[in-house]
């Protein structure tokens, strides 16, 4: 009659000893060995706790309809220039036809898209040979970090011969100079920025100073030429804002998290090991243990 | 003494025990050199990565001076293949311990490099090393001939060589750097040395057996041309585009004319296409396109400003000449004798008769603003040169092409914005923008030709204008937004002849009094090119749906407009009509309520029978200010000519400052989406019309005299359009799950139930503990 395996049923060994024993030493030593060893290991192949991370998270952009419009033309003392806030008293700006149109086309409640159209008039002799055209952004990200802050948009484009009008097709892309940090940077920047700034150069220096910011990245520009002289200078400025990925400051749990996956990969590798070890040293003997074995009584 | 300075140059130490007793080696340069080529000395070529070493006195390599001795060349080009594990190459190499090397030992032969004998040379090493030690030189371009310093052209001569100030020997032979060692050709004082070098990885080939393993495969030469192909169209690769056969026009029957198919005009008694000019890729005409029966079409372009009677002619008379020449139908053409080509008109029969509109002011985007438009003869054009002036240049044409479908055209109303161009004083840089446009229309079965033709007030044409909606039923992005008058019933005699016939029939209270022009709806003023406001209705900005806008204009006030209660009311007055345009006529009659009667279309279908499906325009905010009446209006025009005469008198209480001035208007519209989400439509839900807050204006001035010293106050007025899309996700909603309704079977616990007639609670009890005495052990198998 054929025999086969019912139930298995592993043996332990106790090996036994007094607290001041070679036998405690090794046992010490190989645990401390064991616990410290892949800290260092982890920790020496980099990467042990995580400093920066990375998603893409599709921002949430408003316009806030306040813009700023420069067309340098042929005479350089008399650039024409635009914007939706002035004062009662500015008399260099000229009278702009300024749409703009915000276009959410899988209708997820973000903007995918923000159209401009802006018709300058000008006078019989005037030509155009410079766009510079800004627009003031609500940008936000809220997925993992929140960021609330206002950003620009900036075109500028030069022609060397008289243009008609200008056609810009762009993406939108955050740009940070450090990571953003995963709790705190609400509310950054809030400003708003082209009525606080006085001059352009000073707007752009603060402006391309800051931490984190937008730019338009993938500008196509294509100025027509031969403008008719009954018609306005048109720009139209279309800026679709796709995912952009951000890199941030993970919390505290997101690192300990991380720390603690690599720590146990190689604690587990050398947990085996030492027990193999261990196995060794006890089972032969190598240092003095009583060893107790289960079907004996230890009298 | 050559040889002595090489001598010198040279040393060559030998790594004795070095794991390889073939290559080891350090060469030692020494730096009195002097202008000698050599190995690590600027003078001569080396290799890149010996210099990236930066030992340039001791490189590790084994340096072999074929040199030399041996007056065949081809062993000293054996030599340059190290191949340090096979034994035959060790026969070779086993003295590598060239102390020092004598390579001018006079004879010519010590220096000749290998190139004499390529043929005859054998390189077993170099195929052992995996690549075959090839006879090709990179550096004889010129065939036949000896390139300077190119030391393995075959076509050098000794004596040529004696001219070479170095050797270019990149390239000779191949290197390959995954193998242990590979040689380089040096030539030292024009004479050839071997320089080895090793590699400096972990890991490198020191002998392949298989030498095709690095090398290209080769390919059959394709010799049929089935071959070719067939290998052709296995690559897949993009291939330029061929060049698309031009459609030949084929004689074929002639069929009416159907959507899409082209338009025909006849010319020297030949039928043609009546095409216009349009832009491709610039803003230059540079294409002529075929106008297509029933297809709205237009164009825009800019083409050279007419300098000569050929191109006057291109720009003026042959549009007109094209115009006259419309075939009606293509069945026509051929049952029909064409005229001969002396006879200039097309006759009437064929051709389809024209009405001309000569059209003034400025080119005004929309299509349907025709005011300015009144009809004319085109005998009274002058058409073409004359005097050096181009006559009828057409600036813009506006052709509306009155059809009947399959029956073909009826008559052609031409709009023309004409102008004429002196070609002396247009430059030729200025160009000639030219905008075309075509549309259709259904001419109406019961009216004839002739009827129309002989109606030419434009106010008849208004009236049976085709309405545009502006989206069925939901608003589209970028068409205007529709507004009304919601007109009392008792008021209804008064409306204009605009309102629609439907209107008229409406049983409801309220009437809706829409105007199919849309420069009657929401607009807002526009400035010219010089900035200021135009108050001329063409002019004005049509408000369209889902676009914000920020617009602005200038006005100039003197000092007399706001110099009393009366001309400032004059100027409030004046500002409103410029605000709101032909609506603040509802405001004269001295209500300034909310309930003005302003009602917007909440859908671009713009029902006028369904009067729920209209919006009113509430108004933000009453303005704190009286406004005067029509009449009160003239008589305020006269005070204040008078007031300019008393205003010398009235100087002692002169009023510096207007109160209460409405700079400016915000349009905020509520819209949504409505209906499914795979086809939404747009609706406005809501629209508001406020002043922005309004000014007081005037100078900052003290004294009595001083408004007569400033000048005109230059204000600006401005208007914003804000749409907010209020509507919330869409909502999926799901049915109800279904209600599982599990019953046993009445007498499924019939022994344990109490039944009717037993004594019931006992028996109950029991059961029930029996019951759980059976299901409780279940639970912990």
């Amino acid at each position: 009659m054929a025999v086969y395996e019912v139930f298995t049923q592993p043996v332990s060994y106790r090996y036994k000893t007094t607290l001041c024993s070679k036998a405690t030493v090794v046992f010490v030593i190989s645990s401390l060995f064991v616990i410290i060893l892949p800290l260092v290991v982890s920790y020496r192949s980099n990467g042990f706790w995580l400093k920066s991370d990375i998603y893409q998270e599709q921002p949430d952009v408003k316009f806030t309809h306040d813009y700023l419009l420069v067309l340098e033309t042929s005479i350089p003392q008399n650039p024409i220039q635009c914007r939706a806030q002035f004062s009662l008293n500015d008399n260099f700006q000229r009278h702009c036809l300024f749409k703009s149109y915000e276009e959410d086309t899988n209708r997820d409640g973000k903007i995918d898209f923000i159209t401009v159209n802006v018709k300058v008039p000008l006078l019989r002799n005037e030509s155009v040979y410079s766009v510079r055209l800004i627009l003031a952004l609500d940008f936000y990200i809220s997925n993992i970090c929140h960021l609330r802050m206002q950003s620009l948009a900036a075109v500028e484009s030069t022609c060397g011969v008289p243009g008609a009008g200008l056609d810009v097709a762009a993406d939108l892309r955050f740009t940070q100079k450090k990571p953003v940090d995963y709790r705190t940077a609400e509310a950054l920047f809030s400003s708003s920025l082209l009525a606080d700034s006085s001059s352009l150069k000073d707007l752009i220096l603060t402006y391309s100073q800051r931490n984190y910011s937008t730019t338009l990245i993938n500008q196509y520009n294509l100025w027509a030429s031969g403008r008719d002289e009954d018609e306005p200078f048109p720009i139209t400025l279309r800026i679709a804002i796709p995912e952009s990925s951000i890199v941030y400051r993970p919390g505290f749990w997101q690192v300990v998290k991380w720390a603690w996956i690599q720590y146990l990969s190689v604690f587990i590798v050398f947990l085996h090991v030492m027990h193999i070890l261990q196995e060794y040293i006890f089972s032969n003997q190598l240092v003095p243990t009583f060893r107790s074995v289960p079907w004996k009584k230890i009298h | 003494m050559i040889a002595k300075a090489v001598a010198g140059f040279l040393l060559l130490l030998v790594l004795s025990e070095a794991a390889s007793q073939t290559v080891g080696g350090i060469l030692s340069v020494s730096p009195s050199t002097g202008s000698t080529c050599g190995v690590g000395s600027s003078d001569c070529p080396t290799d890149p990565a010996l210099d990236a070493t930066e030992i340039p006195t001791e490189i590790p390599v084994s340096l072999e001076t074929s040199t030399s001795t041996s007056t065949e060349p081809a062993s000293g080009n054996d030599s340059t293949t190290p191949s340090v594990a096979t034994t035959a190459q060790e026969t070779i190499t086993q003295s590598p311990m060239v102390t020092s090397s004598k390579p001018n030992k006079g004879s010519s032969t010590t220096r000749s490099p290998p190139r004499k004998l390529p043929t005859t040379v054998k390189q077993p090493e170099g195929q052992i090393l995996g690549y075959a030690l090839s006879e090709t030189c990179a550096c004889d371009l010129m065939a036949f001939s000896c390139d300077i310093n190119c030391c393995c052209d075959p076509d050098c001569t000794n004596f040529q060589h004696a001219a070479f100030s170095k050797c270019k020997v990149e390239g000779y032979p191949p290197y390959d750097n995954r193998y242990c060692y590979a040689s380089k050709l040096v030539f030292l004082n024009n004479s050839e040395h071997i320089l080895e070098q090793s590699q400096s990885g972990a890991f490198c080939i020191v002998r392949s057996n298989l030498a095709a393993s690095v090398l290209y495969p080769s390919h059959p030469v394709f010799l049929s041309l089935q071959d070719f192909l067939r290998h052709w169209d296995r690559t897949h690769t993009p291939v330029w585009p061929e060049l698309q056969a031009a459609p030949i026009s084929v004689v074929e029957k002639p069929k009416p004319y159907s959507a899409g198919s082209p338009i025909l005009l006849i010319r020297n008694s030949q039928s043609e296409t009546f095409d216009l000019p349009a832009s491709r890729l610039t803003a230059a005409c540079s294409v002529k396109n075929a106008v297509l029966y029933l297809l709205p079409w237009s164009s825009k372009c800019m083409r050279k400003a007419p300098d000569g009677q050929h191109e006057c002619d291109s720009v003026s008379s042959y549009i007109h000449y094209q115009l006259q020449n419309i075939v009606r139908s293509p069945l026509l053409v051929n049952q029909t004798e064409l005229p001969s080509e002396t006879v200039e008109l097309c006759p009437e029969n064929v051709c389809a008769p024209v009405t001309y509109f000569i059209c003034s002011g400025s080119k005004v985007e929309e299509d349907y603003y025709t005011n300015n438009c009144k009809n004319i003869s085109s005998k009274n054009v002058l058409f073409g040169l004359k005097n050096g002036v181009c006559f009828g240049v057409v600036k813009r044409l506006r052709l509306l092409f009155h059809h009947n479908g399959t029956d073909g055209i009826l008559h052609i109303e031409a709009f023309m914005w004409l102008s004429n161009i002196s070609l002396s004083d247009y430059s030729v840089t200025k160009p000639l923008h030219q905008s075309f446009s075509v549309q259709f229309k259904w001419a109406r079965l019961n009216k004839t030709v002739g009827t129309i033709t002989k109606n030419n007030t434009l106010n008849s044409m208004v009236e049976h204008a085709p309405f545009p909606r502006s989206g069925n039923p939901g608003y589209l992005i970028g068409q205007p937004v529709i507004a009304a008058f919601r007109v009392k019933q008792k008021l209804s005699a008064n409306s204009s002849k605009d309102t629609s016939k439907d209107s008229a029939k409406l049983a409801k209270h309220d009437t809706i009094d829409l105007s199919h022009d849309p420069k009657q709806w929401l607009t807002l003023p526009g400035s010219n090119m010089n900035g200021m406001c135009d108050v001329t209705l063409a002019q004005r900005h049509i408000v369209t749906f889902g676009e914000d806008l920020h617009m602005s204009c200038g006005i100039a006030v003197s000092p007399r407009n706001i110099s009393s209660h009366f001309s400032c009311n004059a100027l409030r007055s004046r500002l409103l009509q410029l605000l709101l345009g032909d609506i603040a006529k509802s405001f004269h009659n001295g209500s300034f309520n909310a309930d003005w009667g302003r009602i917007i279309a909440a859908f671009g279908s713009a029902n006028v029978s369904k009067p729920q499906e209209w919006v009113p325009l509430l108004l933000d905010s009453q303005p704190p200010f009286t406004l005067l009446s029509e009449d009160s209006m003239s008589t305020i025009e006269s005070k204040i000519s008078n007031e300019d005469k008393l205003s010398d008198m009235s100087i002692d209480h002169p009023l510096q400052m207007c109160e209460n001035v409405p700079l400016g208007i915000q349009l905020q519209l509520m819209h949504g989406r409505v209906g499914s989400p795979s086809n939404p439509q747009s609706k406005i839900f809501g629209a508001a019309m406020r002043f922005t807050p309004l000014q007081d204006i005037g100078w900052p001035c003290t004294s009595a005299a001083c408004p007569q010293k400033q000048d005109a106050l230059y204000l600006r007025v401005v208007s914003t359009v804000k749409f907010v899309d209020i509507s919330s996700p869409a909502v999926t909603r799901f049915a109800e799950p279904p209600a599982i309704h599990i019953r046993l079977p009445p007498d499924f616990f019939y022994p344990f139930m109490a039944t009717e007639g037993s004594s019931g609670a006992s028996i109950h009890k029991t059961s029930m503990a029996l019951v759980a005495a059976f299901l409780i052990p279940l639970l912990f198998i």
